[in-house]
């Protein structure tokens, strides 16, 4: 048992109250793609858990101005779908895109990537390059604290136990800025930031008139890289001018050895990694990669406001169309509830950290991944499982069930139930997706049978290709 | 339906599919019900100490825990594919992290986790050693103080004169390869139930590999007779050699029969990845001579594997790896020293290529570097030497009838050549923009034996019994082979019906109960479609025969497949006959190479099997797919990280696996038919040997891209990037 008792408050009085009252008792969650990892490992334990997610109008990606304002409840697919975002905060937008899988990105808040504070979370780069700052608010009022005061040390902030982070109030680019997020990882999807870099230029004409450079998983928070600021401020982005802000870059680095890197590797490509952001915006291709509709595994737009449920630890949900109330389940992940508790055994789990996206289910119309969501979420939510997907009483099989039986795409069958779901839900989305739209839905689905071949054609065919 | 002659080859659909794509398909923790009680294990978590001593009191205090099984609970407690040299439950000593000291058995799974938490375990940690070469010093701590020694193998091979070939070579080069563990990653972790039936017999439901083997080590830990134990498998969700070792099988038998009520295990993936064996990290050091007209005259090598702290099957492994040391070549001269040795690292055992990848990547990367240096292409150089009808394995004996490496290898540079280029002079560089990014094309051959080895009997045995009225009707075909993902069940199937001349869904397949199905032999060695195969076919045929000569309306047949026999490696030149069935493949990589950060992404692949005649062709692609994908993770991504014998990257975040995106989507797999004699249908294995040439082809695309020779796998960019500055200093030395 993670944590014992789940508040899910439907006011953002109620949880300024609620954390006013447990004051450094209980632990916040939202998205709970963090915070159900770091509480599986008995990181920042708790008894209690105050859920946000039933509060209104905390989930919302505002263009106001000149700045874009992002509620608490924001999340990484929010800002993807916000084309604000994706012209005037692009180095948020490309952290986001490169944040996990299309099934994290949907339940992933930035300010809950923020408050992580890890120096790998990808997020916090561009926020401190854009010069952001986040509104903390606790029953005693609101401060706003600029990012670059935020952080202390290694997931360390200033925020005070009896703070909630609000609102995060990032400066949009102006016509003369440009900006670009790049990440080393070590594969191509799911990949945890060897380093990152995220630059923001002012420019005028050729000239760098002014610079912000950040750097992410160099050193125990994310950086700025000064002396490559400074240097670069007056000159013109050649080729010898980019070597040398990297080089400086590099200079300001202070890395350490671990799982997925030594420091010696961060340091000897960090210069590199700087170097080619300032070539992409030199040679304006820094949006390259990023669609102009992401694929986001989600049918539910962001602005739905969801009623909300009063939760008195009953969970009363809606399973593959008919009601299901757990009365001793807010204790559990998702997974478990529906695995244990509903009988659902079609969801798997094959690692408990979202990492595998065996256990994908549908979460009032996004592909999430059960295994990081409290049951409690799905109270008075709509829920989709592998046995649902089949039309009524299993009958007729789901278009996508046929033609993964027609191509061969099971071998085991263990991740089938998880690939199913995302690639349903892919076709939900965009009914006749590319080959590139297919393995971004499919990207946080590992198998380890077939090399993906035949599920990638089950997917295609099914959406009307030969 | 299906009209039954055209069965043998036929993409028919897998009858589990349907099960799988709905959800109803049942996995071993899929079973798990609430009245079950659960077992958590306490695991050692140090690398190598004595047990002081170990209190449970608290433990068995704590609300629902119910009992605390140790090594005084255990009828016989060791066990082990080969030696049986493991303890279920460590008493004395605990020899890696992953040991097991303790099973908690409680009423709820919480309960259980709080109760091992409360087992105490006094430890004194003895001195650790986790490098194979230290291992074999004399004054090195020992892994197994009884045996005196951490050398668990030596196997050497001599054939021809060495010296002689060197001297008659025109160019001689060295090379040191390593590589290290691979972690299997099945996406369904160990779990199973298990309860005492009514006539006193131990019933396992679980995933594994091979049903008797599980059920002849459990009735062995329970001094049981091997009837009184039923193993069944529910619906394994991936194996690929990871389920070869029993992992909980022991502890679901042993609490069940100790407690006498229904008890459930399912494993988190950190306990899956502590607790199983791993591929062996191996180093091989050697020398290639070769003549200016492209003949390999003599190859020397070392070979030492890190069998970790057990022996599970590294004999077999290590035996493999020396046997391929020279690769796919008819070499005159060979002189091979094969060692495998104690650690106190996790242990090493099976996993798909059972020491065919390591010891290739090591010679196909020589062989290429030998053709650079004798300045010829690296296709002809291995067109010259490659295996042919009648030449000699390294063991001085012919290989066994029906050799294909040459039409592999040329059919893969014809394809190379096609849709690669290959042998064309390459742009440097695709994008004049990106300068960083550069291309470069590998080739590499493999050879993996198919079934078991060096005089381990190979056997699987198949009943058919026959069912109709005027006419045969339906068939039930019983044949304990395990359906691991790899479509085996379907293959069986579709020889059966066609063998019997009915529909498919006319043949009924028993497969899952050791007691309702013979013994197959395991679900390893891509052997089950060959052995079972032949099983099956001539079980087939020995009914139907009977069928037509009875007025019974029924027939039933039993038959036993063995094949060629093959024999021990002679104890000091290494020769015999250690297979009897080969398979061959050949593989072309095209590469991009990042020089600023050292990512390497993989753009194509072309691999090419002969896999004698494939019985479900969309089956037998889904096999060279899979495996090119583990293959890829093998060369590249998958890095199992250790400190002092601790596993440090136990999670699916940190022991990164291919995504989608990583894999390449020009895979152009090449199946040749050319059938082999041993073979039902003359089909041959494919499963594991798209994993042997794929490494040392992309060591090869690195450097045609790059000029970067890379011998440490897998090739991850921190490495490439290396390489790469190192390459670059040296160059500037010379400018």
């Amino acid at each position: 048992m993670m944590w014992r008792t789940y508040l899910r408050p439907t006011s953002l009085t109620e949880a300024l109250d609620l954390l006013d009252t447990r004051s450094g008792q209980a632990r916040l969650i939202a998205g709970g793609t963090d915070a159900l990892v770091e509480l599986s490992r008995g990181v920042r334990p708790t008894e209690t858990l105050i859920d946000l997610t039933a509060i209104p109008n905390l989930r919302y990606v505002n263009a106001d101005g000149d700045h874009i304002t992002l509620g608490a409840l924001a999340t990484h697919n929010d800002v993807l779908a916000s084309a604000a975002c994706r012209e005037r905060a692009l180095p948020l937008a490309q952290a986001c895109w490169e944040v996990g899988a299309p099934q994290i990105r949907t339940r992933a808040t930035v300010a809950g990537n923020l408050i992580t504070a890890s120096p790998a979370n990808d997020t916090i780069t561009p926020l401190l390059a854009l010069g952001a700052a986040v509104t903390l608010a606790s029953r005693a009022g609101e401060r706003t604290v600029p990012l670059d005061q935020f952080y202390q040390g290694v997931r360390r902030t200033v925020m005070w136990p009896k703070e909630l982070l609000r609102e995060i109030r990032v400066p949009m680019l102006r016509a003369d800025q440009r900006g670009i997020f790049l990440k080393l990882g070590l594969r191509r999807a799911q990949a945890i930031s060897v380093i990152n870099a995220a630059c923001v230029l002012t420019l005028d004409g050729a000239t760098v008139t002014d610079a912000r450079i950040a750097l992410g998983s160099v050193a125990p928070t994310i950086i700025r890289a000064s002396a490559a600021e400074e240097y670069l401020r007056g000159r013109r982005l050649d080729d010898e001018t980019r070597s040398e802000t990297g080089r400086l870059a590099a200079g300001a680095a202070t890395p350490i050895d671990d799982v997925r890197g030594a420091a010696s590797y961060r340091r000897a490509t960090l210069g590199g990694l700087v170097a080619e952001a300032l070539r992409r915006i030199a040679t304006g291709t820094e949006a390259e990669g990023l669609p102009d509709a992401p694929v986001l595994l989600d049918t539910n737009p962001p602005d739905a406001a969801r009623p909300s449920a009063p939760f008195n630890g009953v969970i009363e949900t809606n399973i593959n169309g008919a009601p299901a109330t757990w009365a001793d389940s807010s204790h559990k992940t998702l997974l478990n509830a529906l695995r244990e508790d509903a009988g659902l055994t079609g969801t798997k789990e094959g690692c408990a950290e979202g990492e595998c996206g065996a256990c994908t289910v549908w979460l009032d119309g996004a592909a999430v991944m059960s295994c990081l969501v409290p049951a409690a979420q799905a109270h008075g939510a709509r829920l989709t499982t592998i046995e649902g997907l089949a039309s009524a009483g299993g009958d007729e099989l789901h278009p996508l069930q046929q033609a993964f039986i027609e191509h061969g795409a099971a071998q085991c069958g263990y991740c089938i139930p998880g690939m199913l779901m995302a690639g349903a839900k892919l076709l939900d989305e965009q009914p006749h997706p590319d080959l590139a739209e297919a393995q971004i839905a499919l990207s946080g689905n590992i198998c380890r049978c077939t090399g993906y071949r035949k599920i990638l054609d089950a997917v295609l065919s099914a959406g009307g290709q030969p | 339906m299906t009209t039954p002659s055209t069965l043998i080859g036929a993409s028919e659909p897998r009858p589990d599919a349907l099960g799988k794509v709905t959800g109803a398909a049942r996995y071993p923790a899929d079973l798990v019900r609430p009245d079950m009680l659960r077992l958590k294990v306490v695991f050692a978590g140090r690398p190598h100490a004595r047990i002081r001593s170990l209190v449970a009191s608290a433990a068995l205090a704590h609300p629902g825990v119910v009992a605390v099984l140790t090594a005084a609970d255990v009828p016989y407690n060791a066990f082990g594919l080969i030696d049986a040299d493991q303890p279920v439950l460590c008493g004395d000593v605990v020899r890696f992290a992953g040991d097991k000291v303790a099973l908690v058995v409680a009423e709820t799974q919480e309960a259980a986790e709080a109760g091992a938490h409360l087992v105490q375990v006094e430890y004194e940690d003895l001195p650790v050693v986790t490098d194979p070469r230290a291992a074999l010093t004399p004054d090195a701590p020992l892994v197994h103080e009884r045996l005196g020694s951490n050398l668990l193998l030596y196997i050497p091979i001599r054939k021809g004169d060495v010296a002689r070939g060197f001297a008659e070579a025109d160019v001689i080069l060295e090379g040191e390869f390593e590589t290290s563990w691979q972690e299997h990653a099945f996406l369904q972790p160990e779990a199973g139930v298990a309860w005492v039936d009514e006539q006193e017999r131990v019933i396992v439901e679980t995933a594994g590999q091979w049903l008797h083997e599980d059920r002849r080590q459990l009735a062995a830990m329970l001094q049981l007779p091997e009837e009184r134990v039923v193993v069944r498998y529910a619906a394994i969700g991936g194996a690929f050699g990871g389920r070869e070792d029993l992992s909980i099988q022991h502890l679901l038998a042993l609490s069940a029969w100790k407690l006498r009520r229904p008890v459930a295990l399912v494993w988190s993936r950190e306990e899956s990845i502590i607790g199983h064996h791993k591929r062996h990290p191996i180093s091989v050091r050697c020398r290639w001579g070769a003549r200016n007209d492209g003949t390999i005259t003599a190859v020397e090598a070392e070979v030492i594997a890190d069998g970790g702290a057990y022996a599970s099957t590294s004999v077999e492994v290590t035996k493999v790896a020396t046997l391929f040391a020279s690769g796919c070549y008819e070499v005159t001269n060979i002189s091979v020293d094969g060692y495998a040795v104690y650690t106190n690292n996790v242990p090493a055992g099976a996993f798909r290529g059972f020491g065919a990848p390591q010891a290739q990547f090591a010679s196909e990367s020589m062989v290429t570097r030998l053709a650079h240096a004798l300045d010829m292409d690296p296709a002809e150089l291995r067109r010259r030497n490659i295996y042919r009808e009648g030449s000699l394995e390294p063991s001085q004996q012919p290989l066994p009838v029906g050799v294909s490496a040459l039409p592999v290898l040329e059919r893969c540079i014809e394809e190379a050549r096609e849709r690669l280029n290959y042998g064309q002079p390459s742009a440097p560089i695709a994008d004049p923009t990106k300068p960083h990014l550069r291309r470069g094309i590998g080739i590499a051959c493999g050879v993996k034996n198919v079934g078991y080895s060096f005089g381990y009997p190979d056997q699987a045995t198949a009943k058919v019994d026959l069912y109709g009225k005027a006419e045969l009707e339906r068939a039930v075909v019983r044949i304990g082979a395990a359906e691991v993902g790899q479509g085996t069940h379907l293959a069986l199937r579709q020889i059966a019906a066609e063998t019997l001349g009915l529909p498919l869904a006319k043949v009924e397949m028993i497969t899952d109960d050791s007691d309702e199905a013979p013994n197959a032999g395991s679900a390893s060695a891509s052997r089950m479609t060959l052995m079972g195969g032949q099983a099956v076919h001539r079980a087939s045929l020995a009914a139907r025969e009977q069928w037509s000569g009875s007025e019974e309306y029924a027939a039933s047949a039993t038959v036993q497949f063995r094949p060629t026999p093959t024999t021990p490696l002679d104890a000091e030149t290494g020769a015999g006959r250690p297979n009897y069935c080969y398979g061959y493949a050949a593989q072309a990589v095209e590469v991009e190479v990042n020089t600023l950060t050292g990512q390497v992404q993989v753009l194509s692949v072309i691999s090419v099997h002969d896999v004698g005649r494939a019985i479900n062709r969309q089956q037998v692609e889904g096999q060279i797919e899979g495996c090119l994908a583990q293959a890829l993770g093998f060369a590249l991504l998958e890095n199992l990280q250790t400190r002092d014998g601790r596993i440090l990257t136990p999670y699916l975040s940190t022991y990164l696996l291919p995504t989608v995106l990583d894999m390449p989507t020009a895979i152009t797999p090449v199946i040749l038919e050319l059938a082999d004699p041993e073979g039902p249908y003359g089909a041959r294995g494919v499963a594991e040997m798209a994993l042997v040439p794929f490494a040392p082809a992309v060591a090869m695309a690195i450097h045609d891209a790059t000029g970067i020779w890379l011998s440490q796998q897998p090739m991850t960019p921190e490495r490439v990037l290396a390489a790469l500055t190192a390459q670059s200093i040296t160059e500037g030395e010379h400018s």
